[in-house]
């Protein structure tokens, strides 16, 4: 497999994530650190959603329209379905309402553990408080022993993997970057480094037109939508989301008590939007505008999703570049309205 | 001079205004705010005073209670922007305090030179003012558009600064709060006025091998996370400390903590009497305003307890001598959430409903702070009882408890258009209630003025009602 392949790295993704996950399989949303449950020996991956517009309009039926559109498609997702077991961070209010609801869907229990907002030493101490409790309380319900050398282990795996998804991204498309990082959610440590290790880089030119993305998670199927933008002469040279750059930039030192690593690297490391106060995300975004010689920036929310679209206007102050707001659904990926919007963005630096 | 009540009914905007011009003079001047300052004065208007000379113009579509308590519990409530201003000139340190709902304002207000209110409360001012006031227009230009919940008329009421006070300090609770508000929050912070964050965790139920505490409402939560709060407490009372020079003893949050309860109390007391009893012996609007005047007082909290113990005199009397203001065959519904048109509560009962419970977001501003053990400990534990920041699934239980203590027959989620809260919530609500207790549930919207949907409200008040009436 190369790097230019992209439809042998999408077909790759889309099995994936549509296999039924095997019995016992724990998936775990953002700020939930998947070092600690596979440190345990637990089959675990990241949730990812499927962005279609049935899977959307099936969330809409069971959750009523104003919920966003990620979560009302992410309430069907194939890879977490019976057998399955959610563990979800507070990182919004839709996404720790959503966790309860699908557990009422799925008939299940999922744990929800506390994100703190703010950041200081006490909201600190709470994250780590609440990730010790999981995996006491992950091991207590899979009958696991916490074993410091094994999650150490595992955070190497996962600290090498992304070393090198970062390292890629420099001689890849956006569309591949993007694609290589939705396996890293959905694979587990071994089989992401094998495929790594066999793929074979080729030569890409970057599009001319340097973008950054900021916005909601991406599905697989929205790799449509960086496809437009590459078709109209543009990449993404940095994304923002989380899955997307920001995928890659946790390194836990694996020196010292693990646990405590793992916790202080994913509070630490990157800093979100949703926080507050959310200077932290700006100035990351200012330090990758600058580094990364970005020309624009298209800022994409997903219908109904406060924290994204409610600080389009901020971003458009604090970050002085062109700015390219879109509320999108799934049946918007492709639509001609997007469609426009963005080629004429676009145009706009040529 | 002496004032009775005429006979207990309920009377229109004009009848009011009337009814106003027979108290007399020195009655209206008894009732003063702001006492011993150079801004002392005396706050009893008649209703036509907010809506001609405050363009309150939703007040002339109203009917209201006919008690001189209840002119006073609306004065007062009227008056708050008024006061605000009023406790600025006479030097009073003006703290906006966010989103918890009940609990900050007792930490602040254990300081004598603070005054603390809920900017939030500017989610009524578009219906009040009947949209004259062009709030949400404002919002919509801020990029708060009709996707989020009328609290965004705070956003534009800070920018305006047209209704209150510009704050001294904000302390905005954030964490587990609605994704709108907290983007709000985020929005004021930028218009330069000093905040303090803290964070309003999610309460999860603690695991059997945990060490786990019991909130003053019966729920069990780990030790942690109430050392956790109690933290977060500590940190506002340095914020206020460290940008207002205030210092608060834990002496002073006892005492306030403690006048904060006898308030509640007389809340309680209120809604025991009010939902317990048949006929209904005051209104569900001023009702709802009774509940809201005790998460921050209405920004006076010497004087909220005046106002709220002439309301409890007088259901008290109208109690004891079986007097009611509704018919006696009312159905009687558990009401969840607050409506953001306090018109909707008048077609309700004119339709046939009376309350009989409510879970209007602040529940936890009803209960007793513990006072026999540290003050700051105390309102940790308290605030950690919000049924906005557990699961949807614990607040359903609040209002089954309700439902039952108050011999409901139906329940209403009344929905907050653009609230993220209220898009899943209300289906696990509803839910919950029909297995455990296999009442009939209505879920309603209500935009700020919903003057257009009353045809559409009316018919399914009917049909809800109708069934209740079936089911007797």
């Amino acid at each position: 497999m190369n790097t230019n392949d992209i439809e042998l790295l999408r077909q790759l993704a889309l099995q994936r994530r549509d296999s039924p996950p095997k019995e016992g399989t724990v998936v775990v949303g953002s700020y939930v650190p998947r070092e600690i449950v596979e440190g345990l020996g637990i089959q675990c991956i990241r949730l990812l959603a499927k962005g279609t517009q049935s899977e959307e309009s099936y969330g809409t039926r069971k959750l009523g329209h104003e919920v966003c559109s990620w979560c009302k498609a992410m309430l069907s997702a194939p890879h977490f379905g019976a057998g399955s077991f959610l563990i979800g961070a507070t990182t919004c209010d839709q996404f720790r309402r959503f966790i309860e609801a699908k557990g009422r869907h799925d008939k299940t229990n999922p744990i929800t553990i506390n994100i703190p907002s703010t950041r200081n030493p006490n909201s600190q101490t709470r994250y780590v408080s609440e990730i010790r409790w999981l995996a006491d309380e992950l091991a207590r319900m899979f009958g696991k022993k916490i074993d410091n050398e094994r999650i150490r282990e595992i955070c190497i795996k996962r600290n090498n993997i992304r070393k090198k998804l970062k390292e890629i991204h420099k001689n890849v498309s956006s569309q591949a970057f993007l694609l290589l990082n939705q396996l890293e959610y959905i694979m587990d440590a071994d089989e992401m480094t094998d495929l790594l290790d066999n793929l074979e880089i080729l030569a890409y030119t970057p599009k001319k037109i340097r973008l950054m993305h900021c916005g909601s998670p991406m599905t697989i199927e929205e790799n449509d939508f960086l496809q437009m933008i590459e078709n109209f002469g543009a990449e993404i040279i940095y994304d923002a989301s989380s899955t997307g750059d920001r995928n890659c930039e946790i390194t836990i030192d694996t020196e010292g008590d693990i646990i405590e690593n793992i916790t202080r690297e994913y509070f630490d490391a990157t800093p979100a939007i949703w926080m507050r106060p959310n200077n932290g995300f700006y100035e990351k975004i200012k330090q990758k505008i600058t580094e990364n010689n970005v020309h624009g920036i298209i800022w994409r929310s997903m219908r109904f999703c406060d924290v994204w679209n409610l600080e389009a206007q901020r971003a458009k102050t604090f970050l002085g570049l062109p700015l390219l707001q879109l509320d999108m659904n799934y049946s918007d990926i492709g639509s001609g309205r997007i469609a426009t919007r963005v080629e004429a963005f676009v145009e706009t630096f040529k | 001079m002496m004032w009775n009540d005429p006979k207990a009914g309920i009377i229109t905007f004009d009848q009011w205004n009337e009814q106003f011009k027979q108290i007399p003079q020195t009655i209206k001047d008894s009732y003063r705010v702001l006492l011993g300052t150079t801004q002392e004065y005396s706050y009893l208007n008649e209703p036509r005073c907010f809506a001609d000379l405050d363009g309150d113009e939703r007040l002339k579509t109203l009917k209201y209670d006919n008690s001189l308590a209840s002119i006073r519990l609306w004065s007062f409530l009227l008056s708050e922007n008024t006061r605000l201003w009023k406790a600025r000139k006479a030097g009073k340190k003006i703290v906006g305090t966010m989103k918890d709902l009940g609990t900050m304002p007792v930490l602040a207000y254990a300081h004598p030179e603070i005054v603390a209110f809920y900017p939030d409360g500017a989610w009524w001012i578009p219906c009040i003012m009947q949209m004259s006031e062009g709030l949400l227009r404002v919002a919509d230009s801020l990029g708060f558009g009709e996707e989020v919940c009328p609290s965004r008329a705070a956003l534009s009421a800070f920018l305006t600064g047209n209704h209150f006070p510009r704050p001294d300090l904000l302390i905005g609770g954030v964490g587990s709060c609605c994704d709108d508000f907290s983007a709000l929050m985020q929005r004021v912070e930028d218009t330069g006025i000093p905040t303090v964050w803290w964070e309003l965790p999610y309460r999860r139920n603690p695991s059997s091998w945990e060490e786990s505490v019991t909130l003053p409402n019966g729920y069990k939560v780990s030790k942690n996370l109430i050392d956790y709060m109690e933290q977060e407490f500590e940190n506002a009372r340095y914020g206020i400390k460290d940008k207002l020079g205030l210092t608060i003893t834990d002496d002073m949050v006892s005492e306030s903590i403690k006048k904060a309860n006898k308030l509640r109390v007389v809340v309680q007391k209120i809604r025991d009497l009010a939902f317990g009893t048949n006929p209904t012996p005051f209104p569900s609007l001023e009702l709802q305003v009774c509940e809201m005047i005790v998460i921050h007082f209405c920004s006076d909290l010497y004087e909220s307890l005046s106002v709220l113990e002439h309301v409890l005199e007088t259901i008290e009397f109208r109690v004891r001598n079986g007097i009611g203001v509704l018919p006696d065959d009312n159905c009687r519904v558990v009401w969840v959430n607050p409506v953001a048109d306090l018109r909707i509560m008048n077609v309700f009962e004119d339709l046939g409903g009376t309350l009989a419970g409510t879970e209007y977001l602040f529940r936890h501003a009803l209960l007793q702070i513990p006072e026999d053990e540290p003050p700051m400990r105390a309102l940790a534990k308290t605030a950690l009882c919000d049924p906005m920041i557990g699961p949807a699934s614990q607040r359903a239980d609040v209002v089954i408890e309700d439902a039952k203590k108050y011999k409901a027959e139906g329940v209403i989620i009344s929905g907050i258009p653009g609230a993220s809260h209220c898009a899943t919530e209300g289906a696990i609500i509803k839910d919950k209630v029909q297995k455990e207790l296999g009442l009939p549930v209505l879920e309603i919207t209500v935009p700020p003025v919903s003057d257009s949907n009353f045809g559409q409200m009316a018919t399914r008040f009917e049909a809800f009602f109708e069934v209740i009436r079936r089911r007797r």
